[in-house]
């Protein structure tokens, strides 16, 4: 029982430690631009003309025609405008004296001051919504392109909808509605897709099969792998339609290498530690650490936690029998309990470091924030 | 109480401790030559810290060098170890007793100069703590502090449990007459050990959860070892065989170093009634199983990557095989795995030197398949340029040679402090054997328990222990 009661004494420890270690620290916006404040309204238009201008001469390049280039720094974030008020100084700073660093170069030489400001009010509107005017409600699937078959001999129209666009690699929805002569649906009947190939010929390569339902709508989801144009065959008993699908190719860099699996994640991220954990600190040090379970409570971080904890905890139970062996009304001058006492607490010390290092660790680096 | 002039367990305890307190002048001579070469090994450490990595042959393209290649060797022979004498201890092997003492040592020493490899890799050592405070989850090098950090921990819990009998003997023999130091160090070590029921219960508790926990701990560290190399897309890296190649290969080098350590100790401390051919015949025939597992892997990984030829795989086969690294990698053949399956399947001639230079080449080869497994496959070029060179500067020779000679250093100043064989578990394992022999004996002959005991004694001071049990 003893053992188990130090046992929850160490991890009892080792969580706050965890909580403890979260310590919060800013990067300071230096003078003189401490404390400014953008001279101009945010939604000012005519400012914003000005810096679209500027920012498409000097900055489209490495930020992108929408700002989202560098996903670490994405301005077209529904969060950013906000950002942008409360610490409208940081940006001014960074706009003028550059991130060598990190490639940001400075531009308080070739700007003037009210530009960098129009520019800024301009970075602003990225992250606002465009004021686009929404699909009326109603409208099942609004980007889909409906095509209709040749009529056939027995009557009845199979439409084929397709996306708009659709992306390699991503799951595109194929919709064929299947209708008799007079219009109305045909349901409970089974709709074949087919993918069409040049080998050797044209070939139909099957997808799948689907259902249709009452308003006779059969749906099936396809992951295309090829960029280019594709055509989809949806065949029902003699009616074939064929309907083109545009595979736009993803954007990809010339190398490109994610770390491990996606893995999934049960519950929504848990977070302890200042929210200025998500960018670097001031010089481009990296982040204060900060406690983060990447899946929420149900983290698979925890399997790899629980593996630590369980070797460390058997080390303290191993030296723990040790620490028993000396029988205590034999010790005398040399307490004969010290090198169990110290092994005791070493092995409680490397442990919590080692699940303190995981469970600060996904956070240390902000483009995984 | 019995009779004859000196018992079983007597004449054990005066043979090992033996060395303990008396240190010849060689022995002197012995670490004042190896201190040289550490001390020679540090200052090639101090030029490589003052100019940088500069100094070290390492440079963009091919960026490990030796030391990577002494960090996969040490790990490796760690293995030979805690693994080795766990899974014999767990399986219960009787003969596993004069062995596994050393083979613990060899993993604690191993691992320390091994772990201390990738820092002295790094240009700015110092920053060694933003690993552990901003290290990310993702990459294999954290996973190797984890499992290091562990197994470092573990094999020295493990190596301590069974020396606390041997310290309480230490400390009641040598202790009252030795200088008050030595009698401080073997008491605290001893932690109050008096060989009692209780504590005898409470030790072999320990001792059998850390057999069985060391285990899939001695493993893992192997593993990760291999994922620093194998999660990145390198020819001759990239694969998918390679946990388990390094893990055989790790166990393969650590029998071969147990076999030498124990040939060294067994002439210099005179074990030769506990090391007996049948300990080296044992050890001998588990290498040469891992050498099948070892050569069959290695064929597997080959042929594979020879079939299918990829660009890059097909420069590092030819660099392998006909290029610039061919020498290393048929020495590693014909040295490491051809010569010494030979040795020890043909049995021609006596079974210890035969196991001893086996053991020596396969220790040799071993270090020349790291260097043929880390530098060329980060001499071919994955971009358009030319295949990376690497040649060694006197820095990274020096410095490698001052870590084997600290590997031996630390060896030579444990085997001055802790028995190199378990006293008490060997006394046990007599005591459990003959026991029944005797008990035969007495039925079939007539004689007295006491005779009989007389006379194997008399028959084992002749002819040594294993031939009488055999």
């Amino acid at each position: 029982m003893r053992t188990r009661l130090l046992l929850a004494i160490v991890l009892a420890v080792g969580l706050l430690a965890a909580l403890a270690v979260v310590v919060a620290g800013q990067g300071e916006v230096p003078a003189p631009y401490a404390g400014l404040k953008n001279p101009l309204p945010w939604d000012d238009a005519s400012a914003q003309e000005a810096g679209k201008k500027v920012y498409q001469q000097s900055c489209v390049g490495c930020h992108g025609a929408k700002g989202d280039a560098l996903p670490q720094f994405n301005f077209s974030a529904a969060d950013h405008p906000k950002d942008m008020e409360t610490r409208p100084d940081y940006f001014l700073w960074v706009l003028s004296e550059g991130r060598l660093s990190k490639g940001m170069p400075p531009f308080k030489a070739s700007l003037s001051e009210t530009q960098r400001w129009q520019m800024l009010t301009y970075l602003w509107s990225l992250g606002k919504p465009a004021a686009t005017p929404k699909p009326p409600d109603g409208t099942p699937q609004p980007d889909v392109t409906p095509v209709p078959a040749p009529p056939s001999e027995e009557g009845a129209t199979l439409w084929v909808g397709t996306p708009r666009e659709a992306e390699v690699n991503k799951a595109v929805k194929l919709l064929a509605t299947l209708q008799d002569k007079q219009g109305k649906p045909i349901k409970g009947v089974a709709i074949e897709f087919f993918w069409k190939v040049d080998f050797f010929g044209d070939r139909l390569l099957a997808i799948g099969e689907a259902e249709t339902d009452s308003q006779g709508i059969a749906t099936l989801e396809f992951t295309p792998r090829e960029a280019g144009r594709l055509d989809v065959v949806a065949r029902y008993k003699a009616i074939e339609t064929v309907v083109p699908l545009n595979m736009k190719a993803p954007e990809e860099p010339l190398y490109e290498t994610e770390v491990g699996i996606k893995l999934p994640a049960p519950g929504k991220e848990v977070f302890i530690g200042p929210e200025s954990a998500h960018r670097l600190r001031a010089g481009d040090l990296a982040p204060m650490t900060a406690l983060r379970l990447p899946g929420g409570i149900g983290s698979w971080l925890w399997l790899f936690i629980g593996v630590i904890m369980l070797i460390w905890s058997t080390y303290f139970r191993v030296v723990f029998q040790v620490f028993r062996i000396p029988v205590r009304r034999e010790i005398r001058d040399i307490d004969t309990r010290f090198l169990p006492t110290i092994g005791l607490g070493m092995v409680m010390l490397l442990g919590t470091m080692l699940v303190l290092m995981i469970i600060t660790g996904p956070f240390s680096h902000m483009h995984l924030g | 109480m019995r009779t004859r002039a000196e018992s079983y367990e007597q004449r054990l305890e005066r043979v090992v401790l033996n060395p303990l307190s008396q240190t010849t002048r060689g022995y002197k001579l012995f670490v004042l030559s190896l201190l040289a070469v550490v001390g020679w090994g540090l200052y090639a450490y101090y030029i490589q810290l003052r100019y940088g990595l500069g100094a070290t042959g390492m440079r963009d393209v091919v960026m490990w060098g030796l030391y990577l290649v002494n960090f996969v060797f040490f790990i490796g022979i760690s293995h030979a170890g805690t693994l080795i004498s766990a899974i014999l201890r767990v399986t219960q092997a009787g003969w596993r007793t004069p062995v596994t003492r050393m083979a613990e040592l060899i993993t604690v020493v191993a691992i320390s100069i091994g772990a201390l490899m990738p820092l002295i890799d790094l240009g700015r050592p110092e920053r060694v703590w933003e690993l552990i405070a901003f290290g990310r989850f993702q990459s294999p090098l954290l996973w190797d502090i984890v499992s290091i950090t562990s197994y470092l921990t573990g094999s020295l819990i493990y190596l301590y449990l069974p020396t606390i009998p041997d310290f309480a003997l230490m400390r009641d023999r040598l202790g009252y007459y030795a200088n008050p130091v030595k009698r401080l160090i073997y008491t605290v070590l001893a932690v109050g050990w008096r060989g009692t029921p209780e504590q005898h219960r409470r030790l072999e508790k320990a001792i059998g959860i850390m057999a069985i926990t060391i285990i899939p701990i001695a493993i893992s560290v192997h593993t990760v070892v291999s994922y620093v190399f194998s999660m990145t897309l390198r020819p001759g890296w990239n694969s998918t065989v390679f946990g388990i190649y390094f893990v055989i290969g790790a166990i393969f080098s650590g029998i071969a170093s147990i076999l030498i350590v124990m040939a060294i100790f067994r002439k210099f401390y005179h074990l030769e009634e506990y090391l007996t051919e049948r300990h080296f015949r044992n050890l001998g025939y588990l290498m040469l199983v891992a050498l099948f597992i070892y050569l069959y892997l290695t064929f597997g990984e080959y042929l594979t990557v020879a079939y299918k030829m990829q660009v890059e795989e097909k420069h590092l086969l030819e660099t392998l095989f006909v290029g610039s690294n061919a020498l290393w990698f048929w020495f590693f053949v014909i040295a490491g795995l051809v010569i010494p399956a030979l040795i020890i399947i043909l049995r021609k001639g006596p079974v210890i030197p035969r196991m001893v230079i086996a053991a020596v080449l396969i220790n040799i080869a071993m270090w020349i398949k790291r260097f043929a497994i880390v530098i060329p496959s980060l001499q071919v070029p994955l971009m358009p340029f030319d295949f990376g060179a690497y040649y060694p500067t006197w820095v990274e020779w020096s410095i490698t040679a001052g870590a084997f000679a600290g590997f031996i250093l630390i060896f030579a100043i444990f085997a001055k402090l802790v028995p190199l064989i378990s006293i008490w578990e060997v006394a046990e394992g007599a005591r459990e054997t003959p026991q029944p022999r005797v008990a035969t004996l007495v039925e079939q002959s007539g004689m007295k328990p006491e005779e009989i005991e007389a006379l194997l004694s008399k028959a084992v001071a002749e002819k040594g222990r294993s031939r009488v049990e055999q």
